[in-house]
């Protein structure tokens, strides 16, 4: 049955069928083969998505999009403006800080590239060359499946099922997230230095900074409220995703008052459709998996990377070099879904903190999103910026490099990502 | 809702055609609003439950089912929607390298094994529904088929769209753009 599933999988998923029809095309040919009754699909299918913790994803979109509308990222880039404006690359780091609140808000890192670029790249361009501009803003959105809430740990967790909890993988995202933005806000300064442009903020006033921060203070609580509620085991993280959306229609309509009833269906509807693409992965791949596990594939692929290496270090390094080739071809939902259920009991079977397994998977297909052939952060880039992925490629590297650098850095001191949430108790 | 569809219904070259066309508009604007009731329920709901439980010191018996329900319908009803706009990701890496005309035939021959596909995932959800007819939900009084008839709307519905882009008749997202693919239509 095994073999039919993959071969159809890869046929039809090589010759540009949607990966979810491609799952369910290859579940079909493996519960004929396998002679299984067909009615288990549309159950597994059902049941597969009939997920509490499933919910999270569309609510934290929903947030995330109601946040745009109500033109918190205005205020969020006035905010920054007024701390960091007026230091070599003061845009870039203007869009970084932005891209890491906006992070704390959404949960998804191509709704920030949309939101970053569309809003920042026309005002960077004009200071900065195309390329670095682009470069810095995949970059920044890049942190918002990094640092909690992210809607890829919550799909890594629900895929890893009981081992990996979705609030501890939201802690360990934390340290990491920040690092990564300290070093870009580091490498931006290094390269806007380099190249000689300009200083572009204005003069930094303690007034101004505490007028800004004052408008900026409704957006900046809500990560505090919404994530400290999660971890502090006041709601569930689908619980905080709905505390979320509901703060962002107060902040839209009584705080920015920008957003309009009429923003609503269309905020609505963006997010039912952009999770159904993850819940169509979920629900076709539910059979494959369960067809799977019926031949017995976990524990023979466990049996068989044993076989050729008994070290957790070599394994945890193989799964790594996997990922990057899959990060470059396959988006990432998919890959989490597909992979997933595979990897994750095999990590525990080697004794890999599931946790640190769980943040690498997570940040090394995040990193991917960036990497060409297919880089979806960098598609959105090109679109908005007007220009060639070369183009982009040219500046876009540095920071490629710096982000592999940082998860090499996490697997050589595993306490960079273990230690919040150890801390807090997870 | 898109403006290129309904120049592609006003050009329908055939009474059935347009017949076709309109049913699918009226499917697409129904499931539309369903998509905005159960996403705007399923945030009151969770919402609510929260609210419950600490300012009110109680709890909704039906939130979390109802919620769930809510969700599975907004998914299923959300993925042809999402064939429409073309959000359903795929590899294309091989395909690129083919010549422009064949990368159409062979968009419109997945979108015809697609809508295959989910002709027989309807036919098996009548099953399901069928099955689970009789059995009702822990706490409300509403039969558990309700959640397979979200599957099976769901595959009619991509069944429908799949064929309208394998016929021509919409847009045809994972074709290459230009005047017989889908992008630019």
């Amino acid at each position: 049955m095994t073999p039919a599933i993959i071969f159809t999988f890869l046929g039809f998923a090589l010759l540009r069928m949607p990966l979810a029809f491609a799952l369910g095309l290859a579940s079909l040919v493996g519960l004929y083969v396998g002679g299984m009754d067909f009615s288990v699909m549309p159950q597994r299918m059902m049941h597969s998505v009939n997920s509490f913790p499933l919910m999270a994803i569309p609510l934290f979109m929903l947030a995330g999009e109601l946040m745009v509308a109500a033109g918190i990222l205005q205020r969020l880039v006035d905010f920054a403006n007024s701390l960091i404006g007026r230091v070599h690359g003061g845009l870039a780091h203007v869009a970084i800080v932005a891209g890491m609140v906006l992070a704390a808000v959404s949960g998804a890192a191509v709704a920030s590239a949309s939101a970053l670029g569309s809003s920042l790249v026309p005002s960077m361009r004009q200071q900065y060359d195309t390329g670095y501009s682009s470069a810095v803003v995949a970059s920044a959105a890049n942190l918002g499946a990094i640092i909690p809430p992210s809607n890829a740990m919550i799909i890594y967790a629900l895929m890893a099922g009981s081992s990996v909890s979705v609030g501890g993988l939201f802690m360990a995202g934390v340290i990491p997230g920040v690092i990564l933005a300290l070093g870009f806000m580091g490498l931006a300064s290094f390269l806007s230095m380099r190249r000689g442009y300009p200083l572009v903020g204005g003069v930094v006033g303690l007034r101004h900074v505490l007028v800004q921060t004052w408008r900026a203070l409704p957006i900046l609580l809500m990560p505090i409220v919404v994530v400290g509620g999660i971890v502090a085991g006041a709601f569930t993280p689908t619980e905080g995703a709905a505390i979320a959306v509901v703060y962002a229609l107060l902040i839209g309509f009584f705080v920015t008052r920008q957003l309009r009833l009429s923003d609503l269906p269309k905020a609505m509807f963006n997010a039912a459709v952009t999770a159904a693409m993850v819940g169509a992965l979920i629900a076709f791949a539910s059979t494959m998996t369960f067809a799977f596990t019926i031949d017995l594939i976990p524990m023979q692929l466990t049996n068989w990377i044993q076989g050729l290496t008994s070290d957790p270090l070599m394994f945890l390094l193989l799964v790594m070099a996997l990922l990057i080739g899959v990060g470059m071809f396959i988006e990432s939902n998919a890959a989490y879904i597909m992979l997933v259920p595979l990897l994750a009991p095999i990590a525990l079977a080697y004794g890999v903190d599931p946790l640190l397994f769980g943040f690498l998977f997570v940040m090394n297909l995040v990193v991917g999103m960036m990497t060409p052939p297919v880089g979806v952060l960098l598609f959105v880039m090109c679109g908005i910026s007007n220009i060639s992925l070369n183009e982009l490629m040219k500046s876009a590297w540095p920071f490629i490099l710096f982000q592999y650098a940082v998860l090499i850095a996490c697997i050589a001191f595993p306490g960079i990502v273990t230690w919040l949430p150890r801390a807090m108790g997870y | 809702m898109t403006p290129a569809w309904h120049r592609l219904e006003a050009h329908a070259s055939s009474p059935f055609t347009r017949h076709f066309l309109h049913g699918l508009a009226l499917l697409d604007r129904t499931s539309y609003f369903a998509i905005l009731l159960a996403m705007a329920l399923m945030t009151v709901l969770v919402s609510a439950q929260v609210f419950a439980r600490y300012v009110l010191g109680t709890s909704i018996d039906s939130a979390d089912e109802l919620s769930r329900l809510c969700f599975v319908w907004a998914i299923f009803l959300a993925i042809p929607h999402g064939i429409k706009v073309g959000i359903h990701v795929g590899i294309d890496a091989l395909v690129c390298l083919l010549p422009r005309a064949l990368q159409i035939q062979l968009a419109r021959l997945m979108a015809l094994i697609g809508a295959a596909l989910m002709a027989v995932l309807a036919w098996i959800s009548v099953g399901a529904v069928a099955d689970k007819w009789q059995e009702m939900m822990p706490t409300l009084p509403i039969t558990a088929a309700v959640f397979y008839i979200a599957v099976l709307v769901c595959a009619v519905h991509c069944c429908l769209h799949l064929i309208a882009q394998a016929c021509r008749l919409e847009p045809l997202p994972s074709a290459p753009p230009g005047r017989q693919g889908g992008s630019a239509s």
